[in-house]
């Protein structure tokens, strides 16, 4: 008996079968898929997932009355009397039995908390004819929930000659789809979400087809994966919408990066771009401070100490100030020393580089940005010397000196080369607002926020998993706007925790995030996204022609925050414009018609023949 | 070399520079119109692609002679560092 390919849940039950027979199998038969009726002459059965070699003959095991219901596959079911569980566990082709269970309404609440079933029934609308476009991690073409509707993927990570928009990277069809893996998880996910096809953790348009680009995140080439997915739609005459589940934070915080403006300039009737709005929510990464005309303003900011892998190797500080100020800064280090106050740079080198005795900093003071007129100043912490030696740990203090001020307002965001954002903003500078960078800035673009749904989930070995965020509000991680320049961001929020959809089977997860096979839960605005480039594949197949504005005063209109008495409409920097709530018809039926001299009023709910006005419906 | 033509983070990229003529540095290239006959020449020679269809914004790897060249022509808005973006799902 090999007990190590149990799942627990599934050995508990055969402990109790072997010390008390049938009737120790019958506290479990409500949750797992086994069959023990008490006055039945057949043995107890249970049914199983197996997951073993995909190419496995498994037919003998017919002799222990064991049926496979697969011939090949590397997750298979299978239904055998209890007693034949241990011969199955010997066979040495097989890693792992898992019980069969029952679904509970926990797993997939989603959908329903926004509407979404009574939409999509009343409009029979499932993205049929639009293509979903995801620049992420990559996809598992083999999943089942995208079989057949995978129409291009550009890997820009494996060598090759790649497309118009960038000759990297290499684009695959059809059969040539499998070369291209998805080992992180993430954008398997996202597409799930958004696009997937299946009966338990379908998503939101399970009809539409999907353009992949496997993106290294650097920002120039999300730019073009952009540009590559609306022209392959426009070679299609298909309107397509792109999901963007990535961010950052060292852009001004307005739109005015570059990644912004392409998404910008791209977007238009049939071609609409959903951003994630960002996961800082609980991270003080962005201080704010107003310094006076000859004033002085510190910023405290920390440094953890850090080794291995993910140490912080470089901090930096990202900060702006508008263009019609002066401000000189400087920084100092935890060990007490500090730069001179640098003032802007405009004749060469904008940079100076100081070694302090205990790390060495680079200030970075140009004129004005082009492209939004306004100051940035780039610090750069760091040893070049010994590139891996992690940034001096402790507190570190940025300074700033007014020389000629009129606004003051300076907005500084933090960034280190961790995996986490370790290096964090203390004390009275620290502002949980804007904190919503590229490209989720875009004007055009629909920023969702996101909103837990699901705090709870039981795992794919039957333990029941929790996450401490609060249910049923905006997630306390999602990041806050509004942009810099008072833009209205986020736009909305929608479903982002926790969120049941396919997994990547070239990526590895704990089991308790697994909630069937070849389906995980995971959060974020990264998943809050995709549910809105769902929504709006469904408006596109209603309208292809739909521009971003467009789209955005439907989900507007359709937007409320949960539980306040603010009108419809409200902006929260938070919230958006809401959760949304999808109608439960696409648009309303025509209000009022006249048909051979009976009139109806449907919103009002009367007909009129003659000069006689009855209520519509009429008790019987 | 027209420092004022760059971000921030493109001029402490620049400040590393250790080879000139290695293509490293992911850019945005930000022309002030659609590149004309002459521009889209040396844009594409640059190794810039999809110079065409009316666009003022492109993206490019260049080496630190190339962004030298290229901050110095007229028609050049500004160029800005491509940075690296995270992706936002917890797991």
């Amino acid at each position: 008996m090999k007990f190590e390919k149990f799942a627990p849940g599934l050995m508990a039950a055969f402990e109790d079968y072997q010390r008390e027979g049938r009737t120790g199998l019958s506290r479990h038969t409500r949750s797992l898929g086994v069959l023990s009726a008490e006055d039945s002459p057949k043995p107890p059965r249970a049914v199983v997932f197996i997951h073993c070699d995909s190419e496995a003959s498994l037919e003998h095991l017919a002799d222990y009355r064991i049926r496979v219901n697969q011939p090949a596959g590397r997750v298979r079911t299978a239904f055998l009397p209890v007693e034949s569980l241990e011969p199955l566990s010997e066979e040495p082709a097989i890693q792992r039995i898992v019980p069969s269970r029952y679904m509970r309404l926990l797993m997939d609440v989603a959908p329903d908390k926004v509407n979404l079933p009574t939409f999509r029934a009343s409009s029979g609308l499932n993205g049929d004819g639009v293509i979903v476009g995801v620049v992420d991690t990559g996809v598992d073409p083999n999943h089942p929930a995208f079989a057949g509707r995978i129409l291009r993927i550009w890997d820009q990570v494996l060598p090759g000659p790649g497309v118009v928009e960038g000759d990297y990277g290499v684009e695959l069809t059809e059969s040539l789809l499998t070369v291209s893996r998805d080992t992180h998880g993430h954008g398997t996910h996202v597409a799930g979400i958004a696009a997937g096809a299946d009966g338990g953790f379908g998503g939101v348009a399970p009809q539409a087809e999907l353009i992949i680009v496997k993106t290294d995140l650097q920002d120039a080439h999300v730019a073009d994966a952009v540009r590559y997915v609306f022209r392959v739609a426009h070679e299609m005459g298909r309107p397509a919408v792109v999901n963007l589940s990535l961010g950052g934070h060292d852009d001004a915080h307005d739109g005015s990066d570059s990644l912004s403006q392409i998404i910008d300039g791209e977007s238009g009737p049939g071609r609409i771009v959903c951003c994630a709005a960002g996961n800082e929510g609980d991270d003080n990464i962005h201080a704010q401070v107003v310094v006076r005309h000859r004033g002085r303003r510190t910023v405290r900011f920390r440094v953890p100490g850090s080794s291995g892998f993910d140490a912080v190797r470089m901090a930096i500080l990202n900060g702006w100030y508008s263009g019609g100020d002066r401000i000189k800064v400087a920084v100092q280090s935890p060990g007490g020393f500090q730069t001179p106050f640098q003032d802007v740079i405009v004749d060469g080198p904008p940079w100076k580089n100081y070694h302090l005795p205990d790390c060495h900093v680079r200030i970075v003071t140009p004129g004005p940005d082009l492209s939004n007129g306004d100051h940035n100043f780039w610090i750069e912490m760091f040893h070049p010397g010994d590139p891996l030696l992690p940034v001096t740990p402790g507190v570190w203090r940025l300074r700033l000196r007014g020389t000629s001020v009129e606004d003051g307002r300076v907005d500084v965001w933090a960034l280190d080369t961790s995996q986490g954002l370790d290096v964090v903003f203390s004390g009275r500078s620290v502002a949980d607002s804007h904190k919503i960078g590229s490209p989720g800035a875009a004007a055009s673009a629909i920023t969702v926020a996101s909103y837990t749904s699901k705090a709870c989930w039981i795992d794919i070995d039957g333990a029941r998993q929790e996450i401490g965020w609060e249910l049923d509000e905006v997630s306390e991680f999602s990041s806050e706007g509004p942009l810099r320049n008072g833009a209205q961001k986020p736009d909305l929020a929608a479903p982002g925790a926790m969120i049941a959809a396919p997994l990547s089977a070239d990526s590895s997860v704990s089991s308790s995030y697994m909630v069937a096979s070849g389906y995980r839960v995971n959060g974020g605005t990264s998943m809050a996204a995709p549910f809105v480039t769902g929504i709006v594949a469904l408006l596109l197949q209603d309208n292809g022609s739909l521009d971003p504005q467009q789209v955005k005063a439907f989900l507007r209109q359709h937007s409320l925050i949960p539980g306040s008495d603010q009108p419809l409409g409200t902006f929260s920097p938070k919230w958006g414009f809401g959760l949304i709530n999808l109608p439960e018809m696409l648009r309303p039926p025509e209000s009022v018609s006249e048909t051979g001299g009976i009139v109806e009023n449907i919103q009002e709910g009367w007909v009129q023949i003659g000069n006689v006005r009855v209520p519509m419906w009429r008790p019987i | 070399m027209d420092y004022q033509k760059m971000d921030a983070a493109l001029a402490a990229a620049l400040a590393e520079v250790r080879d000139p003529e290695e293509r490293a540095l992911s850019v945005f290239i930000h022309t002030a119109r659609a590149p004309q006959d002459a521009e889209a020449d040396f844009l594409e020679d640059l190794g810039v692609g999809g110079v065409t269809g009316g666009r003022q914004v492109f993206t490019a790897t260049l080496s630190p002679r190339a962004v030298e060249e290229l901050s110095d022509q007229p028609w050049l808005r500004y160029m800005k560092l491509s940075r690296r973006l995270r992706i936002l799902g917890s797991g």
